[in-house]
């Protein structure tokens, strides 16, 4: 097309039945293209198509007009509508497919139509035009899933595009043969993710960690665990290995690139991708696990990816589903779990405040028997003539003496430090420093006795608090055949779950 | 493994052809299209269809094969569900019941009497199929079913299961594949098609086994194909052999046809993950909660498709089809073949021991198929992941 025509685009339903009538309704819909090249005309052109799908190069006809197109339009006065126009097949000079895939596609029902079918001369801005529309609808399921999950905005600048390069798919994992192999078991995520850590450090420090850490062996492992539908971080020893991974990147080349999130990405991915359904109470539970080790940024951003990477009836279903108020012209829907990271985050924060409360409360006790043994003894010592039954009377006394003042000054420990990390959960995200709580100290008759948390105590590591909203959603619809609630073996992940966090330093919120 | 398309994701073509039969319900009509066009997936939502606009109607479904009737179940939902009756082609001529609407799927593979006796018990007749996929000598050529059916043809043009690497080695086997112009293979997805040789016929059993058992996963199963029941008891033996396994026994027949009961018992017992099917031996439901092989004839494995697919023995002188069928049929074992590497969803892997491979694969084009030399196997500490 050497000159600017003026064009008309009609969906392929709307084209049969142009052919077949002689007339379509065009209003506000005929457009000017420069020439071929004119993506910008083009995208305008397309702008004002009905919202059909894009995947399909049949979707679309375009119709180059007659330069004296206007005299072919028909204004219909109507009793309903002043503005209806009509646009007869007279006003045009020729049909053009969208592309020369669609051309083929339409070939046999333009034969049968008697219709004269142009060359694609439109191809390149037609797949300039998807592409982008493409993006901005992956982008809204990113951002829906966000929201969806209670998260606050995900902060995509701080993706170093390396990294945002491998997680998109559009560089291939280094060895993706290998990969491929790998496909839809947990071996997957972990092997992308240490591959990402080898391109990023360089060989040799990968071979050397990879030797460290047994990094082949991990693999070796878990390519023979399908429980893909479990969350992929519930294993302890797993999430030490990628924070390690971490450190070796924040220490060596100064950016915060979180090997967690990494593999909560991938993982995703493959099991998007394989086919397989996503487990919402596990992607939750990952979600909120990179939201408690790396922050809320980073958890929405990990949110967004994946978001990016499912399908549109998927993500639409669970944005219908979780606030179902919102869409009133649709019937509700029920999910199966709740959807909302910050819920999880809270309820892991209280399990985890009350283990560590359990634990000084254990220690504390132990501390409080030893005491009442050493008071025991003194007053052995002290009244060695005293008959039995006075001499046990005695040591009850002087036990419930020595317990009263330790007592209240273990329980005032203990709470003290359940509340703090409870305030942590549900205050603005401010770290505090649980070992740093002033040791405890019992009332001995001998002197003092310190009793450390930082001791042999199991401490839980930092939790930066979510900065997500944990108000209870009302899930009263239903997603249906979509979604799958828990995976099978809840308890054990669970169990996993609760063992012990590691204290290493926490990642920014870098991805 | 799930098959079915919903309505919102069928393209438009697709669309079109079903509201197009549907405004035509009358007529016969013949849906065609290369493989992976999606023939079945649009019959089964004109039954659908049918189905609804007419309650009291009887409607049955034929397939060609046992393995294809258990998928096709599995496609229907809902009330319509209980009002389809779905059957072999050989189980409805035996059972000489008359429907209303008969849907008859891969209909280049039914004897043109037989397709005559169909339409006889058929008030209405719809067939899907493509006659450059016909594998049985006395199948129903073009002319036959044209001849019978009187239809209706609408072609469906959008290849949605194979990757264009994969049409282009389906028409590298089959070049006369007619119903391939202009057709184009929609799916992206960038998979390599290998084609490996090996000095010895025990080192490709080894291979073959360990590569489609480690590729199998709960859902997604791997499919080892072959031209004969005999290929078939060949590799077992030689498997049983690499796993230091018991012999599997021989395949006897029992009421005129092969009975695998005992072949596949005796893998079960020795927990090997490998399940004959076909024939009604076998289910497909099996591999939906553990990784597991297939083992099938070309003949078979029609309509089915999986994501890892292995040819192995596809040697100079490996015999597809017999001498007198191809001189009746000199493409016969051309379309077997086609058929065989059509069911390939994502990878597709050739293998031959002989010095040079079969003469239909020979001559691949180089630049979708990769030639790769097996080496030996690393060691296991040594595997380079990442």
């Amino acid at each position: 097309m050497d000159h600017s025509a003026w064009m008309f685009v009609a969906t392929y339903p709307e084209w049969l039945n142009w052919i077949a009538i002689g007339r379509i309704r065009c209003n506000g819909r005929v457009s000017r293209v420069r020439d071929s090249e004119d993506t910008d005309g083009f995208a305008l052109l397309m702008d004002r198509a009905p919202d059909i799908s894009i995947d399909d190069d049949q979707a679309f006809i375009l119709a180059k007009l007659k330069p004296n197109f206007r005299s072919f339009q028909q204004d219909v006065a109507s009793s309903n509508s002043q503005e209806l126009t009509w646009l007869l097949i007279e006003a045009v000079d020729e049909f053009i497919p969208v592309s020369d895939r669609g051309a083929r596609l339409i070939e046999a029902d333009a034969q049968r139509a008697k219709a004269k079918i142009g060359p694609a001369i439109f191809q390149n801005a037609w797949q300039s035009w998807t592409s982008v529309h493409k993006d901005l609808r992956a982008d809204c399921r990113g951002r829906t899933l966000v929201k969806v999950m209670g998260l606050s905005e995900p902060n995509l600048s701080s993706i170093p595009s390396q990294i945002s390069n491998y997680l998109s798919g559009k560089i291939s994992l280094p060895n993706a043969e290998k990969a491929s192999e790998l496909r839809a078991t947990n071996a997957f995520a972990w092997a992308a993710s240490f591959a990402v850590f080898g391109v990023l450090v360089g060989e040799e420090e990968k071979r050397a960690r990879t030797q460290e850490l047994g990094l082949g062996e991990v693999i070796r492992k878990l390519r023979q665990d399908f429980s893909v539908k479990e969350p992929v971080l519930k294993d302890r020893l797993l999430r030490d290995i990628g924070q390690k991974l971490s450190e070796v990147i924040q220490s060596r080349l100064g950016i915060d690139v979180s090997i967690l999130q990494l593999v909560v990405v991938f993982h995703y991915a493959d099991v998007i991708a394989s086919g397989k359904d996503v487990v919402l109470h596990s992607l939750v539970k990952d979600i909120g696990e990179v939201v408690m080790e790396c922050g809320p940024i980073a958890g929405a951003n990990t949110a967004y990816m994946i978001g990016r990477a499912m399908d549109d009836i998927a993500v639409t279903t669970l944005a219908y589903a979780s606030t179902p108020l919102m869409f009133s012209s649709l019937v509700p829907g029920k999910l199966p779990c709740s959807v909302d990271v910050g819920n999880y985050v809270v309820e892991r924060q209280q399990e985890l405040a009350e283990q560590h409360a359990n634990t000084l409360k254990a220690q504390a006790d132990a501390a409080a028997a030893a005491a009442a043994a050493a008071a025991a003894a003194a007053a052995a010592a002290a009244a060695p003539a005293m008959d039995e039954s006075l001499e046990q009377e005695s040591i009850k006394n002087i036990l419930s003496d020595v317990n009263s003042p330790a007592q209240p000054l273990v329980e005032n420990l203990i709470n003290t430090q359940a509340n703090e990390l409870i305030s942590n959960s549900e205050s603005d995200g401010q770290q505090k420093n649980i070992s740093a709580a002033e040791p405890a100290k019992i009332i001995d008759l001998k002197g003092v006795v310190e009793v450390s948390a930082s001791l042999d105590v199991d401490i839980q590591p930092l939790i930066p608090s979510a900065n997500i909203g944990n108000q209870m959603r009302s899930h009263d619809a239903v997603s249906g055949a979509l979604f799958s609630g828990t995976p099978a073996q809840e308890g054990q992940s669970k169990a996993q779950r609760s063992s012990k966090t590691s204290s290493s330093k926490k990642r920014k919120d870098n991805l | 493994m799930s098959w079915y398309v919903p309505f919102n994701q069928l393209s438009i073509k697709q669309r079109s052809v079903l509201d197009g039969i549907s405004k035509q319900l009358s007529k016969p009509h013949w849906i065609q299209g290369f493989a992976g066009t999606g023939k079945t997936v649009v019959i089964t939502h004109l039954i659908e269809r049918v189905a609804a606009d007419q309650p009291k109607a009887t409607l049955c479904f034929i397939t060609f094969t046992h393995a294809l009737k258990d998928l096709v179940s599995t496609g229907f939902h809902g009330p319509v569900a209980t009002r389809i009756v779905i059957k072999t082609h050989t189980q409805f001529l035996s059972d000489r019941r008359t429907y209303d609407y008969v849907f008859l799927d891969e209909v280049q593979d039914i004897k043109p009497g037989d397709l005559t006796r169909i339409k006889a018990l058929s008030e209405h007749m719809y067939v899907a199929g493509d006659s450059d996929q016909r594998i049985y000598e006395e199948g129903a050529k073009e002319e036959d079913i044209v001849r019978t059916v009187q239809p209706v043809a609408w072609k469906l043009l959008e290849i949605f299961r194979l990757t264009k690497l994969l049409r282009d080695v389906a028409l590298s086997i089959l070049p006369k594949a007619r119903i391939v112009e202009g057709s184009d293979a929609v799916k992206t997805a960038n998979v390599t098609i290998r084609l490996i040789p090996f000095e010895k016929e025990s080192n490709e059993v080894e291979w073959v086994w360990d590569e489609a058992f480690r590729r199998s996963r709960p859902g997604d199963p791997s499919v080892i194909l072959f031209p004969t029941h005999d290929a078939i008891a060949d590799f077992s033996w030689k498997l049983a052999n690499h796993l230091k396994n018991d012999a599997p026994p021989r395949v006897r027949f029992s009421k005129g046809k092969r009975d695998y009961t005992p072949f596949n018992e005796h893998w079960s017992e020795n927990d090997t993950p490998l399940v004959y099917l076909g024939n009604s031996f076998g289910s497909l439901a099996e591999s939906e909660t553990k990784p597991l092989v297939y083992l099938m004839t070309f003949h078979s494995s029609k309509g089915l498709d999986f994501r890892n697919v292995f040819i192995p023995s596809l040697n100079s002188d490996t015999v597809i089809v017999g001498k007198r069928a191809l001189e009746n049929d000199p493409d016969l074992d051309r379309r077997v073949l086609f058929v065989a590497v059509t069911r390939s969803r994502e990878n597709l892997f050739l293998s031959f021991n002989s010095k040079k491979p079969h003469p239909h694969v020979a001559n691949l084009p180089k630049s979708v198929v990769t030639d790769v030399k097996v080496t030996k196997k690393p060691n296991s500490d040594k595997e380079d992941f990442f």
